[in-house]
């Protein structure tokens, strides 16, 4: 029988589905397919020719020049290593300061519907404002508010760019993505059960205890999925460092994605840069196989 | 006319039968209730019927028709789901009249047709609520309406009193019992609730493991029942089972209980040496000292018209006796219980009832 | 269990301390919009001063923003209602008709948003010159579509998901046929779901700043490469600025904000509910 699967089919009837689902599955299938198909063999195809914009006429096989160029030239070294310490870094104080947030904002109090919609503002900005604003009204070295207020207590004014640039960077990407740990755990943590709550109150858990034996062990399974949605989207951060830095100063804010559109659109080298498309390719896949296991099996169930 | 036949009806998922061989022919205007254990195929067979699963084996008629590939909605069928599956953003009166507005009933009609409904079922002044609106008993009225409203020729129930609290229950099955009377329509309703089907039907389909254990009247059913299973699961309190040895002595086939040995003669003659069950129903046992069975008494559960005493036989095993209001002594006492002869129920190895008993 | 007054005062303060703290440089940004130059610069802050709207005006007139605004709107408008036009039929399919192969389908779909952007910059940069889609309003739309695809079909699956098989049994037992189940039972119920499918996916692309910045130049740059371009000249334009992001924030923050709840379930592709 074809409908082996009749328990979880809502409506059929003895020739089986009622509609042909074929042609509603059609186009975004097929769309998709040519969306991951077609660029993805490009940049593999372009990733071994020896192709520059500059002089588009002279094209030829490189084999695996531009990945033996790109992988012993220390700016890779150099743009791999940014782009892990900015990733692991912005982790790191996101799942901190996003428990920390959902915890405030967890417990009632007046004006909490507010205060949770000012909490999650800063995901909803662009991020081109978002740097900006950090750039000039914030982190500016003479007129920002910092540098003031560094000032005001008898410290003198950092030139945040300069001085920890991508530092900076990691504050100004952090700050967008607290929200989305927040708004995550907070759901999370309205789904822990009061009355395991409840019963290790009656044990005598308190305060610390409490979080550490209780809360954060529910909190654990969301925290893995932010770990590695942000970890996706966090490899590909591009626009706050294109408008603050620009890669600078010299290579210190130079991430993969950036390092690659480098190559791509100033220096015109497509073989460069597609051999380090691959590379980022390869990156984000290891991380999402582990994040597509965890989602397909919350499928399941 | 409306009879409704299934013949040789089989499902599986998969590898996994869950119905194996039904045969049951349902007439006009009967109230059938399928009764059995979660799991037992009961539902399966019902949303059969509805056209909700493909049927893989067999041939369903109604008024003699072969059905198997009909459209469910052209099966002349409505069906009261146990969660109600009523329409949320519709109100009460657009729920009811869904289906005739699909059949492009004009307006005027379906007009009558949902007050005619809303009228027998005390809904005449929620009709612009929404399902949101209502409390339990009335969503259930709501889809026993969208039922009523379609004039179908078969009325399907899945476990429809489940979802209400114990008094509502009641309450409904007595007005079910009432509506079919005044609809004379047919009915097929299905629970794991015996009391349900005691009350409701006029016949029962014990179902377990996907065939059918027995069908009856009620009465047929609790004074007969075919199998161990049946005399289980019809009954509250429980029919006592006991299992026993059996033996002739002095020409006379006796049952020797597994738990004192004690010695109860036996109406039919067993296979030489067979296993058998016995069954007595807890309002047939009798304090008599010179019973058969006898025991210390360990709970005494009173019900105020009834009261239900606990003996243990021996080894644990205790049989259940029901008397009025009075009780048969004291916790701790020591009673013995007779019955009388033709209130014996003997099971042979196979579960099979070993002679009928003819009504009392 | 009861809390002390003193518990609650500390659970308020921290609240709000947390949520300020977080929307501070928006605020910050908020208030600088209201300033002139001189007082959006000036060290110490102007805290207290007279509100004017020269820089919205200045913005307008200048800055040509009205035509970024209408490129972003256009952009993302368009990218929705596409993206929920190709999903819709494909997520009920697979809510409702599921199939041995449906879960790695959707599974498939959700891994090809995996593909990092830089990955495939140039062939698509290329592509896009080579058809002259470069800086056309169409080649953003159709791009924030594609990027877009799987996290509506993902959505609109978990939300179809949520609708019980009995009343869809009820509705075909009633006489309904598909087409009719769709348009009178599952489109009412699952509004609010699909609306709030539309507006993440209007949020994403509006704020999308990648493809935005490297693929168009400026007929039909939207908002975020707008925005891109004040980095250069500093110091100067910083009300300016703080006025055009305003404009380009305040829109999405209501949409953000409507859509919160179900927010977690569309980034979360429903592992979060």
């Amino acid at each position: 029988m074809s409908q082996n699967q009749a328990k979880t089919v809502a409506v059929i009837s003895d020739e089986g589905p009622l509609i042909n689902t074929k042609p509603l599955m059609a186009p975004s299938v097929i769309l998709l397919f040519i969306w991951m198909i077609v660029p993805l063999a490009m940049t593999l195809w372009f990733s071994v020719r020896r192709y520059n914009l500059l002089d588009p006429s002279s094209t030829s096989f490189a084999g695996f020049d531009n990945y033996t160029f790109l992988l012993t030239d220390p700016t890779l070294l150099h743009a791999l290593q940014n782009t892990i310490v900015l990733v692991v870094g912005v982790l790191a104080a996101t799942i901190i300061f996003g428990v920390a947030c959902a915890m405030a904002l967890d417990a009632p109090f007046p004006g909490r519907g507010i205060a949770r919609l000012l909490c999650i503002a800063p995901f909803f900005v662009m991020p081109t404002v978002s740097a900006l604003i950090w750039k000039n009204l914030l982190m500016h070295p003479v007129n920002g508010l910092f540098s003031w207020m560094l000032k005001s207590v008898g410290l003198p004014a950092i030139d945040w760019f300069s001085d920890y640039p991508l530092i900076s960077v990691g504050i100004i990407v952090a700050w967008q993505w607290i929200p989305f740990a927040t708004l995550i755990l907070l759901t999370s943590l309205q789904s822990l059960d009061r009355e395991q709550v409840e019963a290790a109150r009656m044990d005598g858990a308190r305060g610390w205890t409490l979080f550490t034996n209780i809360t954060l062990p529910h909190l654990y399974r969301s925290m893995t999925i932010v770990v590695m949605i942000e970890t996706i989207f966090l490899l590909s951060v591009f626009a706050e460092i294109l408008v603050t830095t620009s890669g600078g100063p010299g290579e210190a804010t130079t991430t993969l994605p950036f390092l690659i559109y480098k190559t791509a659109l100033l220096d015109y080298d497509v073989g460069g840069a597609s051999a380090g498309g691959v590379v980022a390719i390869v990156l984000a896949n290891i991380v999402a196989f582990f994040l597509v296991r965890t989602i397909a099996h919350n499928l399941e169930r | 006319m409306s009879s409704v036949t299934l013949k040789g009806i089989r499902k599986s998922f998969g590898g996994l039968e869950v119905v194996s061989g039904v045969d049951l022919h349902i007439k006009d205007q009967e109230f059938v209730v399928l009764v059995g254990p979660s799991g037992c195929g009961k539902t399966t067979l019902l949303r059969m019927i509805a056209g909700l699963e493909s049927i893989s084996g067999g041939e369903l008629l109604i008024d003699g028709q072969v059905m198997n590939r009909v459209r469910p909605d052209e099966r002349g069928l409505a069906m009261v789901f146990q969660s109600y599956a009523l329409y949320p953003h519709m109100t009460v009166a657009d729920n009811m009249s869904f289906a005739l507005r699909l059949a492009k009933v004009s307006k005027a009609e379906r007009d009558r047709k949902v007050n005619d409904a809303a009228k027998i079922l005390q809904l005449d002044h929620l009709l612009q609520r929404r399902p949101a609106q209502l409390s339990g008993g009335q969503r259930q009225r709501v889809a026993i309406g969208r039922a009523i409203v379609r004039d179908p020729k078969v009325f399907l129930f899945d476990e429809p009193l489940s979802n209400l609290d114990a008094a509502l229950r009641i309450q409904m099955r007595i007005e079910l019992a009432r509506l079919h009377k005044q609809l004379s329509a047919t009915m097929i309703y299905v629970t794991h609730d015996q009391v349900e089907a005691m009350t409701m039907a006029d016949r029962i389909v014990v179902v377990n493991k996907g065939v059918i254990e027995q069908l009856g009247t009620p009465m047929e059913i609790y004074q007969n029942p075919s199998t161990v299973f049946v005399a289980g699961f019809i009954g509250s309190p429980k029919m006592n089972l006991f299992e026993a040895d059996t033996a002739l002595e002095n020409g006379q086939a006796v049952a020797i209980l597994d738990n004192r040995g004690q010695r109860i003669p036996l109406p039919v003659d067993p296979p030489r040496g067979a296993r058998v069950t016995l069954g007595i129903r807890p309002e047939a046992l009798n304090v008599d000292s010179q019973g058969p069975l006898g025991g210390e008494i360990t709970v005494i559960e009173h019900l105020g018209g009834e009261t239900l005493t606990y003996i243990d036989i021996g080894n644990g095993k205790l049989a259940t006796v029901k008397t009025g209001e009075a009780s048969l002594g004291q916790v701790g006492d020591t009673v013995r219980v007779s019955f009388p002869p033709d209130r014996l129920h003997v099971f042979g190895p196979d579960g099979r009832a070993l002679l009928n008993h003819r009504n009392h | 269990m009861e809390q002390s007054t003193a518990q609650k005062i500390a659970t308020a303060v921290f609240g709000w301390g947390v949520s300020l703290v977080m929307a501070f440089p928006i605020l910050w940004m908020t208030l600088a919009a209201f300033k002139t130059e001189n007082q959006a610069i000036s060290s110490p802050p102007v805290l207290f001063f007279r509100p004017t709207l020269e820089n919205f005006s200045a913005v307008f007139e200048r800055a040509n923003y009205p035509h970024f605004f209408m490129n972003s709107v256009v952009i993302c408008g368009g990218s929705t209602l596409l993206a929920l036009l190709i999903s819709l039929p494909a997520a009920y399919a697979m809510a409702f008709y599921p199939t041995k192969r449906t879960k790695d389908i959707l599974v498939w779909m959700l891994s090809t948003k995996m593909m990092p952007a830089v990955g495939v910059l140039v062939p698509i940069y290329l592509m896009f010159q080579s058809v002259g889609l470069m800086d056309t309003r169409i080649g953003l739309t159709a791009m924030y579509t594609l990027i877009n695809l799987p996290i509506v079909v993902w959505m609109l699956f978990t939300f179809f998901k949520d609708v019980p098989r009995e009343i869809l049994e009820a509705a075909l037992l009633d006489g309904a046929r598909p087409l009719q189940q769709f348009w009178m039972l599952l489109l009412p119920l699952t509004l609010p779901g699909i609306a709030s499918t539309c507006l993440l996916a209007t949020i994403l692309s509006w704020n999308e700043a990648f493809w935005s910045i490297n693929l168009s130049t400026s007929q039909a740059t939207p908002l975020t490469a707008f925005i891109a371009s004040f980095s250069s000249p500093e110091g100067l334009f910083w009300a300016k600025l703080s006025a055009a992001s305003l404009l380009a924030v305040g829109p999405i923050l209501v949409f953000g904000w409507m859509t919160q709840r179900q927010l977690v379930r569309g980034l979360t592709f429903g592992a979060v509910k």
